[in-house]
């Protein structure tokens, strides 16, 4: 486990209830991502086959898209199932494909049982690191992988 | 799902639009000069004056203060008196925004994802 603490200044906090055990969340979150990742969300020019996570730390989380590229955009940083799973994300806000080495944010998992279920509690820190990713972020706003996409992704979903 | 739609939407909107439409356009500007970039990029790995600045990149002092009242024009880098010394650092809002961004793709994301956990997976020919 990293255990750098998180400044509260460059993280964004998410939780969510859901109505399963912890090892099922844990199961989707990681084997499932494919399942519930927004599908507008990808990297490579052509569209998403599938993204996927090799279950260990140090495992390369990847997408692969309908033409057979791949390309690896997050690194497991902590594999414990069922209660926390941490990856390093490389993709800054721009969307594109990272360079290998390019600096990461953090995001921290945790799955805690509840009465009702299991509380998912994400932490994605250390976002200074994709501080100049202005005018891509731009960019995307207006392309149909970008907000207009989100958003109809989203409304599908309410 | 918890919560009337609606507002939730609303919510999304109301953290993006306003976001682009009143910061970006001169972000944007500020960060077209490749100079300018890399001095931005300096300051996100933590505050320098000008003179440490001008150490890291081969730009003359003079050129690195005009390049950091551009950016503070455009609200991406503010600046501190430190005793007799002035450091620069990122703006605040500047990161604001890469939160906004963030924070608004993981609520997205983990709506998908309880749905997921919730209902039994489509079977895959």
């Amino acid at each position: 486990m990293t255990s750098a603490e998180t400044d509260p200044g460059t993280a964004v906090r998410t939780s969510v209830v859901v109505g399963a055990s912890p090892e099922h969340a844990f199961d989707v979150f990681t084997a499932g991502l494919d399942r519930w990742w927004i599908r507008s969300h990808h990297l490579l020019p052509d569209d998403l086959k599938r993204v996927t996570v090799e279950p260990r730390a140090g495992g390369a989380i990847r997408e692969e898209s309908v033409t057979g590229q791949t390309c690896t955009w997050g690194r497991v940083l902590t594999w414990d199932p069922p209660g926390t799973f941490v990856f390093a994300w490389l993709i800054g806000s721009d969307w594109q494909v990272p360079d290998p080495d390019a600096a990461g944010s953090r995001v921290t998992v945790t799955f805690t049982p509840v009465a009702d279920g299991t509380r998912v509690d994400l932490v994605h820190d250390r976002l200074d690191a994709h501080g100049a990713g202005w005018e891509k972020v731009r960019d995307g706003v207006g392309s149909d992988g970008g907000w207009p996409g989100l958003l109809r992704e989203y409304a599908k979903t309410v | 799902m918890a919560g009337p739609p609606e507002r939730l939407t609303g919510d999304l909107e109301s953290l993006d639009l306003p976001f682009v439409a009143t910061y970006q356009g001169r972000m944007l500007d500020a960060l077209g000069d490749p100079t300018r970039r890399a001095v931005f990029e300096l300051l996100a790995a933590g505050p320098r004056s000008v003179a440490e600045i001008a150490a890291d990149l081969p730009v003359s002092r003079p050129a690195v203060s005009q390049h950091l009242k551009v950016l503070k024009d455009a609200a991406l880098v503010s600046s501190t008196a430190v005793g007799t010394r002035r450091v620069y650092a990122l703006d605040p809002r500047a990161l604001a925004a890469v939160r906004d961004y963030f924070d608004t793709f993981w609520q997205q994301s983990l709506a998908a994802f309880k749905d997921a956990v919730e209902n039994p997976p489509e079977e895959k020919p």
